[in-house]
């Protein structure tokens, strides 16, 4: 335990370091990268130690401010979720450097922000109660909000900065309903003296809402997702990628960690999560298929990715419910693999953006084109990480989606009715969302990185620092190495993150999933070998009379014109047809019905229908509610004092009334 | 060792399939048609070129035809043939096989992306969108297959697919061919869903999304995708012709007469259906999708 608190001190003094190191333009960048670096390594010795020793760490720390005593606690859960931050944190660091080095703006509090975010998110992982996860969850936000501002000349900037802050705000508020109303009941803010024995099944269900809304806010579950695609483009890249894949993560991890393990309404919430996590994740996939710009379309998918989650955990919960823990075991290892595996391709696809933003200053989608012959580091990782992201093998993405899989199929050889729904929900559902995936990233890295650019003038390419580039690199090693140490960790961690989740699966089951997942690993890495090797034999050998200095072809168009490229509205057109209920896009534009040709707009407006017809009226009503209430507020002083002494005086009569 | 000589089998005679279907659409239009053997002078012909590259392309178009001809090859490896046993097998292998598709399709399309042309690019984006489609479709099938046989590996599932189960199922089953069928015609962009004849505008799928690769580049590609369709045509066979063999001989004589008669029935829809209108093909495909589920339904019901 005390690992662990070194580590928070390391990175919280790296962080303070840096604000301080002046006007000095390397130190501030090397603190944060030096204690990040130093900090994770902790923390995986930690990880590790839990995970191999089967320890658990447990440490009571009295804060003199607090009344009650500050309680760390580290099982599998807080170990496992903590790996995604460690490995993020020391490689944003890294990637920021260069990132933030054409600025011309000083960094010293970016850093400190930066190193106080990746603290926050790490004592949150392991925080034993409820004060402490509310003060690291406000830490957080309060981090990530001043993150968002860097750019505070922009006024998207500032406008996605105040949605996040509200949004986050709001799912405190519910959360701190949800925790008083747990600790009044037991009478200690511990976590492991909350239970909801006792309490009906109605009252565990609007606990259960409570927190939904609460976490599903952070975690973006639909329609609470609304604040995260403003948000996340709006940082810095290497702070989009820590949101994306940690910050994310922390709503899950309140989720899993109060609602996964059984409780008396386990069915409904299992039911809830797996068609919530289709809606969200249909909902984001197909919002990003509509999008312009790239964060966007990342931050989208975000949701989507979360909502693969959801689906997995819900289909274990209902597998565990119906007495089938296999199928339960294949789903929840593959939606904690998720979280991990996301964490790694998401980071590196927000780097690959950032580099855009850096080497083109731009991110338009339909502006871009041929970056991978400029800058090929980025091109190629950013491929391998849509690669990883479609689920494609041999990469990371591809490992969790199997497991994901196997557990539907596994479910439909015993099936009931209910079973078959949620067996056809899973499969269908995911295999829908698997092809929009390929669809939305196919579609990004091809038409920014391949072709011909789409402006009229090529743009200027500035080239990249050696950090973005090696941070780059690193994370694209572990996309494949994550998939290839899956058995590994599956064997090391699965046993003790299942019990955690009220599953005691037999060993010899978890052995056969490691096993079946060696051989899926050694079966997609010959493929890799393969491809290799043929194609380096083909290029050394078989080359002879190649030629590679010739026009596209084109079915002899004769003046071709760069302009005249397939663009990214025209790629998702189709399928964005198929799915217009869902109101991605609006286009405005009146059919010309004059006989000769007269002048005519068309716009095309990308907007969130969960926020038009879900969010925003409710929000708008309230405003409407609360109007007159600002009579009250008049900026005049006496009267000020007035209500102070009103109010003095009424807890005066109440106190005296009382007694 | 005996599944290992069906998969070279089938290998070898993938170029054939193409062939069939042509020389019977060419019967139908009255014409005498390519040699059945076609695609083989072609693949022989092209491998003796020399390939070509827009300078606009990166090392996606060079390592494309690679992976999708070396991604397919191992496909086989998943499938089971005649003997109705797989090279290689394990649970849940439909998902990897699925998952290799997938791959094959990743690159295809962003190499037609890669050529920078407005050709290229309309037919990857419907590639894309189809390929989309057709992966719902293609697992709800998968899933009454599971739930009638109660297997979880494609040599288990269509060792399960006995004559007996076609009696105590017999619609289920149908559906699930039709389903499959359909799949296969939008996977290997065929008639109703593409003409695989023209790179034309109006019908520009496949066929356009390669149009710019030369040499044995496109040998690698056409066989790759003479291929994906033999692969595809090999799960319906197996499906449909139930019976298990003592001799290996006859099981092979079996399966490629079924191969040869699928080309022919996929030869005679494209003589005597038009095209569908873009618009038609994603209601098609849901609705595939919708003939696996009813099946399921059915025998869920049955239960």
């Amino acid at each position: 335990m005390d690992l662990f608190i070194y580590a928070i001190v390391i990175i919280v003094t790296g962080g303070f370091l840096s604000s301080l190191s002046g006007r000095n333009a390397i130190l501030p960048s090397v603190f944060a990268i030096g204690s990040n670096l130093f900090g994770a390594i902790l923390v995986f010795i930690l990880v590790f130690r839990h995970f191999a020793a089967d320890q658990s760490f447990a440490g009571n720390y009295d804060l003199f401010l607090l009344s009650g005593p500050v309680t760390f606690r580290i099982d599998s859960l807080s170990a496992f979720f903590m790996i995604p931050c460690a490995i993020l944190a020391p490689i944003g660091a890294l990637f920021g450097r260069g990132y933030l080095s054409h600025s011309k703006e000083r960094t010293n509090n970016h850093w400190f922000f930066y190193n106080l975010l990746v603290a926050s998110m790490l004592s949150l992982f392991v925080a034993g109660n409820a004060i402490l996860f509310l003060i690291s969850w406000e830490f957080m936000t309060v981090a990530a909000f001043m993150l968002t501002l860097h750019d505070d000349r922009l006024s998207s900037s500032k406008n996605a900065a105040w949605l996040f802050f509200a949004a986050s705000h709001l799912s405190t508020g519910f959360l701190f309903l949800f925790f008083a109303f747990l600790a009044s009941k037991s009478g200690s803010f511990d976590f492991n003296s909350f239970s909801y024995t006792g309490l009906g099944s109605r009252s565990v269900l609007i606990l259960f809402l409570l927190s939904l809304t609460g976490f599903g806010t952070k975690a973006g579950f639909f329609p609470f997702h609304v604040w995260l695609p403003e948000a996340h483009p709006a940082a810095p890249s290497h702070v989009s990628a820590l949101m994306s894949g940690v910050m994310i993560k922390t709503g899950i991890y309140g989720l899993v960690r109060f609602w996964v393990p059984t409780s008396s309404v386990s069915e409904m919430i299992g039911w809830i999560f797996l068609v919530g996590g289709l809606i969200s994740g249909l909902f984001a996939i197909i919002n990003a298929l509509a999008c312009d710009e790239i964060k966007k379309v990342l931050a989208y998918s975000s949701v989507e990715n979360a909502g693969i989650i959801f689906m997995a955990l819900g289909a274990g919960m209902l597998a565990r419910e119906w007495q089938m823990p296999t199928v339960s075991a294949f789903a929840f290892i593959g939606a904690l693999l998720h979280v991990l595996n996301h964490a790694i391709f998401k980071g590196l696809l927000f780097m690959g953006a950032g580099s855009l933003l850096f080497a083109c200053d731009t991110g338009k989608l339909d502006r871009l084109g041929g970056l991978m012959k400029r800058i090929p580091v980025a091109g190629t990782c950013f491929v391998i990480a849509s690669m990883a992201i479609s689920a494609l093998p041999p990469f990371n993405g591809f490992i969790s989606e199997f497991l994901i899989f196997s557990a539907g199929l596994r479910s439909i050889v015993s099936a009931s009715q209910s079973v078959a729904f949620m067996s056809v929900i899973l499969l269908c559902g995911l295999a829908l969302i698997g092809g929009l995936v390929l669809i939305c990233f196919t579609r990004i890295a091809g038409l920014v990185f391949l072709g011909e650019t789409r402006s009229r003038e090529v743009p200027e390419v500035v080239a990249l620092p050696a950090g973005m580039k090696w941070s780059m690199i690193i994370l694209a090693l572990f996309c494949l190495g994550a998939a290839l140490a899956s058995p590994w960790i599956v064997s090391l961690s699965a046993e003790s993150l299942l019990s955690r989740l009220s599953l005691s699966e037999q060993a010899s089951e978890l052995d056969s999933i490691s096993r079946l997942l060696l051989k899926v690993n050694l079966f997609s890495l010959s493929l890799l070998v393969t491809v290799m090797i043929f194609y380096l034999i083909r290029k050394k050998v078989f080359s002879g009379g190649d030629r590679s200095d010739l026009p596209t072809w084109d079915c002899g168009f004769a003046k071709p014109d760069n302009r005249m490229q397939y663009s990214a509205s025209s790629f998702s057109r189709p399928a964005l047809e198929l799915f217009s209920g869902v109101k991605a896009q609006e286009v405005k534009f009146s059919e010309i019905k004059a006989y000769y040709p007269v002048k005519e707009r068309l716009k095309v407006e990308q907007g969130d229908g969960a926020m038009k017809y879900i969010i925003s009226p409710p929000i708008r009503w309230l405003d409407r509610l609360l109007l007159p209430l600002r009579a009250l507020q008049h900026g005049r002083l006496h009267s000020y004092i007035a209500y102070l002494a009103i109010t003095l005086l009424a807890l005066l009569i109440w106190k005296v009334g009382l007694s | 060792m005996k599944n290992m000589i069906f998969m070279l089998f089938v290998l070898l005679l993938a170029p054939i399939m193409p062939g069939i279907i042509n020389k019977v659409k060419a019967f139908f239009a009255g014409k005498k048609g390519l040699p059945v053997m076609q695609l083989y002078f072609d693949i022989f012909r092209l491998l003796r070129k020399k390939s070509n590259y827009s300078k606009t392309t990166t090392w996606l178009t060079r390592i494309a035809p690679h992976s999708v001809f070396a991604a397919t090859v191992f496909l086989c490896l998943l499938i089971p043939f005649a003997g109705k046993e797989s090279v290689v097998s394990f649970n849940a292998d439909f998902i990897l096989a699925v998952y290799l598709l997938a791959l094959v399709r990743f690159f295809l399309i962003m190499a037609a992306i890669d050529a920078g042309s407005s050709f290229e690019g309309m037919g990857a984006s419907r590639e894309a969108f189809y390929g989309a489609l057709a992966e719902p479709a293609f697992f709800s099938g998968l899933l009454a297959l599971i739930f009638a046989t109660g297997n979880l590996g494609f040599s288990d599932v269509f060792n399960g697919v006995t004559p007996s189960l076609w009696l105590q199922y017999p619609a289920p089953l149908a559906l699930v061919v039709c389903c499959w069928f359909i799949v296969l015609l939008v996977e290997n962009s065929r008639i109703p869903f593409d003409d695989p004849n023209t790179h034309l505008e109006l019908t520009m799928i496949h066929e356009v999304m390669i149009l710019d690769y030369s040499g044995k580049d496109l040998a690698m590609l056409e066989y790759s995708a003479a291929l994906k369709l033999t692969v595809f045509a090999s799960l319906l066979v197996n499906l449909l012709l139930p019976w298990q063999f003592a001799s290996s001989l006859m099981a092979a004589a079996v399966f490629t007469f079924g191969l040869l008669l699928l080309a022919v029935v996929i030869g005679v829809i494209e003589s005597t259906f038009a095209r569908l209108r873009l618009i038609q093909i994603p209601k098609v495909l849901l609705g595939s999708g919708a003939l696996g589920i009813i099946a399921l339904v059915i025998m869920l019901s049955g239960k």
